[in-house]
């Protein structure tokens, strides 16, 4: 029953992974880029949407609904002013800017909100849960999964169905063809990025209610969106999604084994994966 | 001759980094018109498609498309005026269905031409059927000519004045070539002028009204298709008695 | 009629200056505890560290096309095998720098076959995450007194004096072996090759230079300059723990270093490590305003001048330190 209990917090954990994972999936699928300010975007959007709600005494609801299009219009001003003039086929100039960006965030960060974790009030919603024969399931956990779901599904018909998902596909699969079939790849790859970190903002709010942020923790979280996404397999939304529900599941069963392998328990799959399946679980190859 | 030319190159220069891969180049194209421009491998011929679809950045002369300076306009923002490259070795989105292929273009078209009927998915496969057939599958398991059919059609989706093909034959069955080459009356009956790059220097002169020849990055030779003779034509492609003109 | 020659040679004034001046001062290091200070020697000490895990940054992302954000993974495996083969062994602790190389090939050999499966930006993550499983794992090893750390008692053997000439010949010969070897290497028929493969590796394939094997090779010779750094910046510290050994902040100086200064130069992670160590010395009681002016300055390196300042200074000043490959000179005689 311990077993089962440690599988099931996972998948719950998982769905905060899931959701930094889609983010990271996508930009690398469209730009072969990896930001490596991935995590310390959550960590800045969740204090601001922590100090926010303290000043203005705004619930999680409310904030997500800040965060989402502040999260968008920092990833449209990322990609413009950044990222646009580095996507080329060498991988060192994104990785090196953004790296740059990563620590003048981290230290800002450091500066303005110090060393301390904080976290959100989500009221009554922290603590709900169901029982399910006997294992509680907490209802902002499930939320958390759902939305993941839900937002991995939407992406998913998003990139299938409309205008904006062909020209994406297309800029991914050839730049200048997309190019000359009439697309401002620039604009597309900025609503690329938007739409990543306006996920990171959904992400933000739930991490800052369900746990606990410091300026110091975005690398940990950067690492486990990478994991998530070459677990499921790389260029598959989907795939970051199964990837971030077993990645849960890994440090949860690692850390009921042993309190100090959780973390490691993940990285161990991850390696494991890439040993064994290094095109994911999720691909079809 | 026409009054307005559809699009003007005059002394166009361009290249890539510190590589000047074209030299004062003169071009001229009709309304209407199908414009064949051959020439052995590395003249140049697939540089100028790509300086006038805005790709290769110009750096001297001048530009015009349907009478506006174009030299500066970014390549994108040609294709909506009507300007449309089918680029060597096809270059489809890989993963995308032929159908999403050919949509990806019509939903960044341009306004087609006054008077001439816009190009949609139907008449396409009315012009290309087997599309139709295959319209769900993935490009990538489409066989090499009904691909090229695919790399035309995204092409004429963007709805284009003038539509420049680079070497649409490589590579295909003579079968499938002279398929395809039937299709070009079609489409220049629709009102889309035409500029053919070619390897086969006797289709491109039946294809074509008018003929230019490169070499070594300059235009050799130009003149009417039915008039130039296989002499001019081979001196202008070897490069043979040059001095002499 | 004038004759014409065409001479290739490889230095230049520059060159033989800067070469000359290298030597003296690497020779200078291990006379350091007969007149400089303790505190100057560990300043010279950290700078040499700085300058050779620099330099192996440099070739692993430089010339190997390898961008790794997880170098302090063989950091800390050079300087935990110091302090192990030192407590269990009970070696010589300066005897042991030089094995301290072993753990740090072991580790990376199966790690690049394991990370070259993952594609350009996504190798650089696995290199941290790699790190991280390093740095866990020994937080979690009773053996080496898991997250506490562990002390080189052994070097209380020694006076003062002894250890800092030790340490500054292990110094010198660092330095020598990082950017010497490194500049040797580069101008042998391996460094052209490696030259190739920095500027295009997919012709350099093409050519017959075997890219996988080079790559691994790189990667493991710079894993083990990088751990013989770790070694001895560590045991000059007289302590380590996991969160200092593989402190994902050794990748942070490592970029800037080589980005400001300038990289797939020989000379880059050199002017960038001297800027560096100074500014640190100048701004570092800022803290994290200091980062904060480090992070940007390598977001505007990365987006402005790619080839850092080294790239810079080139262009106004052909004036190479280190020349690793030949110069074609043309002389025109007349036929006096």
């Amino acid at each position: 029953m311990t077993w089962v209990d440690a599988v099931i917090q996972g998948l719950l954990l998982g769905g905060l992974y899931a959701q930094y994972a889609i983010g990271l999936s996508l930009m690398f699928g469209v730009m072969r880029i990896v930001n490596i300010a991935h995590g310390d975007l959550v960590i800045l959007l969740a204090l601001i949407g922590i100090s926010v709600s303290a000043a203005f005494g705004l619930g999680p609801g409310f904030i997500m609904l800040l965060m989402i299009p502040l999260g968008a219009l920092i990833g449209w001003g990322l990609q413009r002013g950044i990222l646009n003039h580095l996507v080329g086929n060498d991988p060192l100039p994104s990785l090196i800017a953004t790296f740059g960006l990563s620590l003048a965030l981290q230290n800002l960060m450091l500066t303005i909100w110090q060393a301390d974790t904080r976290s959100l009030d989500a009221g009554a919603l922290a603590i709900q849960s169901i029982d399910l024969g006997g294992i509680h399931v907490g209802v902002l956990p499930l939320g958390i999964v759902a939305v993941a779901a839900l937002l991995t599904w939407g992406l998913h018909v998003v990139l299938k169905t409309t205008r904006f998902g062909r020209a994406l596909r297309a800029s991914a699969a050839d730049k200048d063809a997309a190019t000359l079939s009439g697309i401002d790849t620039k604009i597309v790859y900025a609503k690329a990025t938007a739409i990543a970190v306006a996920i990171l903002g959904i992400a933000a709010v739930f991490q800052a209610a369900r746990t606990t942020v410091s300026p110091a923790d975005g690398g940990a979280q950067l690492i486990y969106a990478f994991e998530a996404v070459i677990i499921g397999g790389m260029g598959s939304i989907w795939g970051a999604f199964a990837g971030g529900l077993i990645l849960g599941v890994a440090q949860v069963v690692g850390s009921r084994i042993d309190p100090g392998w959780g973390i490691l328990a993940g990285h161990l799959v991850f390696l494991l994966v890439l040993a064994w399946r290094p095109q994911g679980i999720m691909s079809r190859r | 001759m026409s009054a307005s030319p559809l699009l003007t190159a005059r002394a166009l220069c361009a290249g890539y980094g510190d590589f000047q891969a074209l030299f004062s180049i003169d071009f001229d194209i009709q309304p209407g018109e199908v414009v064949a421009l051959i020439g052995a491998n590395g003249a140049g011929k697939s540089t100028l498609l790509k300086t006038f679809v805005g790709l290769v950045p110009i750096r001297d002369g001048s530009l015009t498309f349907c009478g506006l300076d174009v030299s500066k306009t970014p390549a994108h923002a040609l294709v909506s005026r009507g300007l449309a490259l089918v680029p060597e070795g096809r270059r489809l989105f890989r993963g995308m269905t032929a159908e999403d292929n050919l949509r990806v273009a019509a939903d960044h078209a341009g306004q087609p031409a006054a008077g001439t009927r816009p190009w949609t998915l139907e008449r396409l496969y009315d012009l290309f059927p087997i599309l139709a057939e295959r319209r769900a599958q993935a490009v990538e398991d489409l066989s090499g000519g009904q691909q090229q059919m695919v790399a035309i059609g995204r092409a004429l989706m963007t709805q284009p004045k003038l539509l420049l093909c680079d070497e649409i034959s490589l590579g295909l069955s003579p079968k499938v070539i002279a398929e395809i080459y039937d299709m070009l009356p079609v489409i220049r009956q629709a009102g889309t002028a035409i500029v053919l790059v070619e390897q086969d220097v006797s289709l491109a002169s039946r294809s074509s009204d008018r003929v230019y020849c490169m070499l070594e990055g300059r235009i050799t030779l130009s003149g009417r298709s039915s008039e130039v003779t296989r002499d001019e034509i081979t001196q202008a492609y070897f490069g043979v008695k040059h001095d002499l003109g | 009629m004038t004759a014409s020659t065409i001479l290739v040679h490889r230095h230049t004034l520059s060159s033989r200056i800067a070469i000359t001046v290298a030597l003296l001062l690497l020779a200078a290091i291990p006379t350091m505890p007969f007149w400089a200070s303790s505190g100057q020697i560990r300043l010279i000490i950290e700078l040499s560290c700085l300058i050779a895990i620099a330099q192996m940054w440099n070739l692993l992302a430089g010339y190997g096309g390898m961008v790794s954000v997880g170098q302090q993974a063989f950091i800390g495996a050079g300087g935990y095998s110091l302090f192990v083969l030192s407590v269990y062994a009970g070696l010589n602790p300066f005897w042991s720098v030089p094995l301290a190389m072993i753990l740090p090939a072991l580790l990376a050999a199966p790690s690049y076959l394991l990370l070259r499966k993952l594609d350009g930006p996504y190798f650089a993550i696995g290199t941290w995450v790699l790190a991280e499983v390093f740095r866990l794992v020994t937080g979690n090893l009773q053996v080496v007194n898991a997250g506490s750390g562990m002390t080189l008692r052994a070097m209380g053997q020694f006076t003062a004096h002894q250890r800092e000439i030790g340490l500054t010949i292990l110094c010198a010969l660092l330095l020598l072996i990082t950017v010497g070897g490194t500049f040797l290497m580069l101008r042998s028929r391996l460094g052209l090759a490696m030259t190739a493969m920095r500027d295009d590796p997919v012709s350099a394939a093409s050519q017959g230079v075997n890219v996988g094997r080079m790559r691994f090779g790189i990667y493991v010779v710079a894993a083990m300059g990088t751990g013989l750094a770790g070694a001895i910046y560590y045991m000059a510290q007289l302590r380590i723990s996991p969160s200092s050994g593989f402190d994902p902040y050794w990748s942070s100086i490592c970029i800037f270093i080589v980005m400001v200064g300038g990289i797939g130069r020989l000379e880059g992670p050199i002017v960038g490590a001297l800027l560096y160590f100074t500014a640190t010395r100048l701004f570092g009681h800022y803290g994290a305003s200091y980062m904060i002016v480090l992070g940007l300055l390598t977001l505007l390196i990365a987006l402005f001048s790619p080839g850092g300042l080294w790239g810079l200074f080139g262009k106004l000043r052909d004036w190479p330190w280190f020349p690793v490959g030949h110069r074609l000179e043309y002389r025109q005689r007349g036929d006096a």
